[in-house]
């Protein structure tokens, strides 16, 4: 009978390790959206030097909402970056959609210009700011909550008007909203759980979705001279050039230590031909031209477009980026305008995307 | 009564058997649950930040000094690039793609392109258009290609009669430039065998940014880019049925088969936008999920229902609808009144009508009668800058986000077997 039992016991185990597995496999590493809410809003790109950024951020459900933002400031001095982190709340009622510009923040007041019910006194940013914004949906009292409600958007550019010379130039990304996990049905699949209430966000598909483990790009060869479209399109020889701009997966707002991670990653180009992308470092934020030797010459291909996988070296502690790329395209007679693309988030084992857990530590208030 | 060992032994046998077997039922309808459960929790819904085996266009415009007509000096010539990137690293991948051409012509489709019946000569209409021109292509490992709209990409990098030094394998195909010029339609791409059967692999990573420029010199340059929205692969059957988005939608003929099963299409399409004003105006482009792209008619005479809830930053809400008949390309604030800017201050989209700067549009394809195309609808959203009327100074183009789950109805793509390569 203790055979036939541990017989039993095995082929129970198999079925439903199959079908848990099965589960697991179909639900997993999902939790990354561009497109879905989420409980953790990040804004890789946000920026006051001459364009602004205007921010706006829904909340998709039918209950108020809280949430807590950090800016962090992606600025360097002699080489240490600064990691400033400016904080505010917002509370939004139900499916309120908010906006502002980083440069002007957003005061609490129903006489001012910016009409709509306040979320909350916002600051500005400072002139020269370069950096990022994350949202964390909370309670009230300010403990982490794992609704998945928000979404947002933002505008980087300016707009001077027409006339020789001005700048005229705006694009547009969507937040990467990080769901909570909630339960096994969530985002996380088998694994997932409910969200505890301390003040650490675990990345890990338990309490919050794990980092997808790279990033795809689609780019226009730096240094390739003309593109071919802009360039045929009747306003003589245009050119593009394009700007990466990244995060690491994580932060730590409680000790105010920047999280910094190395990244490298692979190019290839039309005719198939392989370009290692060298290991270059996000201290915090990195905001970079692809044409720079940081990434070694990598987006300089021979033929006009190419496309790059970008992941974290496999070290302890190195974890994925997330970001966006900017390109300039620039016509013969000087007018311009930007494009920013959200980047493809890799979940590709065999191209060494393997998702990577990480953690948000926020300020211990209570 | 004091039982036998042996009678009490055979009870308890029957006892623990009947139990076990029980047990094994319970355990296995848990088993069951749970892979039932999988299927549904990967049944996520088209995204457009993960590669996919069937990716969606929706917004394709073309203008060019090369059209008919054509863009003059001093006017605004357009193209859209075309970033099509193979993900596997290892392995060459077939995909088939049709361009999905929704110009509008006087009187009948081989009449002038117009855009309203303003366009045509007298006694004529403006007729809506609805025209499919396939292409197919073989993409190396991990190779990616850029084309304009405009002009397609006749021979592929790696082709063995365009050889390169890294290439391992040989790509193929003649991408076929979009049909006219001007052009206004959508590019879908689905990742197949070497039969063209829909494969169970998610490959594809496509992406497009609408370029514009003055003729000449002394105006604006635009550039805006969008991903592709992608639909992952999640079974194949022999047959030739269509390509299913979650499931067959509910009137399909008896004994359909989906060649192809991919994600559902959103149930609630959700879009964050500045309201109109006199310098900035936003474009929705819907188009729905179902098409029929093997007899074209079949779907000019398909329209679906968009419903539209509109909040502003007081909460306050606002409904509106529209008729998404094949290709959908409207500014906000003409979705409710006539077209073109002398109604905008009475639109629901409009910032004088909301008060406030900002707002969200919530959009559900409302379900019709069952057929065999489903109404799933799937978009994205372009924001112009500059006064209205002109070229813009500059533009913006986002990827609608979804707000809703998905389309629990499914919704169905019906393709012609063998794409046409032709001349």
């Amino acid at each position: 009978m203790s055979t036939v039992k541990g017989l039993r016991t095995v082929v129970i185990a198999g079925i439903l390790g199959t079908g848990l597995a099965l589960y697991a496999g179909a639900a997993s590493a999902q939790g990354f959206s561009t497109e879905r809410p989420g409980s953790i809003l990040i804004f890789p790109k946000v920026i006051n030097n001459g364009q602004d950024t205007r921010i706006q951020i829904t909340n998709t459900s039918n209950s108020m909402r809280n949430a807590h933002c950090f800016y962090t400031n992606g600025a360097s001095f002699n080489g240490q970056p600064l990691w400033q982190v400016t904080d505010f709340d917002l509370v939004l009622t139900r499916q309120q959609p908010t906006s502002w510009t980083a440069s002007a923040g957003r005061p609490v007041n129903p006489q001012d210009s910016q009409t709509g019910l306040d979320p909350g006194l916002i600051p500005p940013v400072a002139d020269g700011f370069t950096g990022s914004l994350l949202c964390v949906e909370v309670d009230v009292g300010g403990a982490p909550v794992g609704s998945n409600s928000l979404i947002g958007t933002a505008t980087v550019g300016t707009i001077e008007g027409p006339g020789i010379g001005a700048t005229n130039v705006e694009g547009q990304y969507n937040a990467v909203a990080i769901a909570a996990c909630n339960d096994p049905q969530g985002a996380c699949g088998a694994s997932g759980g409910a969200i505890d209430t301390d003040n650490v966000l675990s990345l890990d598909n338990v309490e919050y979705a794990a980092c997808p483990g790279g990033s795809y790009l689609n780019f226009v060869s730096e240094g390739i001279g003309e593109d071919p479209i802009l360039s045929g399109l009747g306003n003589g020889p245009g050119i593009v050039s394009s700007n990466l701009t990244m995060i690491p997966c994580g932060a730590d707002f409680e000790n105010l230590v920047p999280v910094s991670t190395t990244l490298n990653g692979q190019v290839r180009d039309e005719f198939e031909l392989r370009s290692s992308i060298s290991q270059f470092d996000i201290d915090c934020f990195l905001t970079a031209s692809l044409d720079e030797p940081l990434f070694g010459g990598a987006f300089n291909r021979p033929t006009t477009f190419g496309s790059g996988i970008i992941t974290p070296l496999s070290a302890p502690g190195n974890v994925p980026g997330i970001g966006v790329v900017t390109s300039l395209w620039t016509a013969a007679d000087g007018t311009s305008d930007t494009a920013i693309t959200n980047l493809h988030f890799c979940t590709d084992e065999a191209a060494d995307c393997t998702t990577v857990n990480s953690e948000i530590r926020l300020p211990n208030f209570r | 009564m004091t039982r036998e060992g042996t009678e009490r032994s055979d009870e308890m046998r029957r006892v623990n058997a009947n139990g076990s077997a029980s047990q094994l039922r319970l355990v296995t309808l848990a088993a069951a649950a749970l892979v039932m459960l999988g299927t549904v929790a990967s049944a996520r819904a088209a995204e457009s930040d993960y590669v996919a085996g069937y990716v969606v266009l929706p917004k394709v415009v073309v203008h060019t000094t090369g059209g008919t007509p054509a863009v003059l000096a001093g006017g605004q010539a357009v193209d859209t690039l075309i970033q099509i990137t193979n993900t596997n690293q290892t392995d060459a991948i077939n995909v088939d793609c049709w361009w999905v051409n929704a110009n509008s012509h006087c009187g009948t489709d081989t009449g002038p392109i117009c855009n309203s019946n303003a366009d045509c000569s007298p006694g004529l209409q403006c007729v809506p258009g609805w025209a499919v021109l396939d292409f197919t292509m073989t993409l190396t490992p991990g190779q990616p290609i850029g084309f304009g709209a405009a002009s397609g990409l006749g021979n592929l990098p790696c082709d063995p009669i365009f050889p390169g030094p890294g290439c391992t394998g040989n790509s193929s195909g003649n991408i076929r430039p979009v049909p006219e010029d001007p052009f206004r339609g959508e590019l879908k791409c689905v990742q197949v065998d070497d039969n063209d059967n829909p494969v169970e692999a998610n490959d594809l990573k496509v992406e497009a940014t609408i370029i514009s420029t003055t003729v000449g010199v002394g105006g604006s340059t635009t550039a805006a880019t969008y991903n592709g929205i992608g639909f992952e692969a999640t079974a194949t059957a022999a047959g030739d049925g269509p390509l299913c988005l979650g499931s067959l939608p509910p009137g399909s003929p008896a004994g359909s088969v989906c060649t192809g099963t991919y994600a559902p299409c959103p149930n609630i399409l959700h879009m964050e936008h500045p309201f109109d004003t006199p310098t900035l105006s936003t474009e929705l482009v819907l188009v729905p999920c179902s098409e029929d792209l093997g007899e074209p008619s079949n779907s000019a005479d398909f329209s679906v229902t968009a419903q539209m809830l509109v909040y502003n930053e007081f909460e306050q809400r606002f409904s509106t609808s529209s008729r998404v008949q094949c290709y959908q390309s409207t500014r906000l604030s003409d979705i409710d009144t006539r077209p073109g800017t002398a109604d905008d201050a009475f639109s629901v989209f409009s910032a004088g009508v909301q008060g406030t700067a900002v707002g969200q549009t919530r959009i559900r394809g409302v379900r019709g009668p069952d057929g065999r195309l489903g109404y799933g609808l799937i978009g994205v959203g372009c924001s112009s800058y500059g006064p209205a009327g002109s070229a813009p100074l500059a533009t913006t183009a986002f990827n609608l986000q979804n707000a809703g789950g998905f389309r629990e109805e499914g919704d169905a793509v019906y393709y012609t077997d063998f794409p046409n390569q032709g001349p």
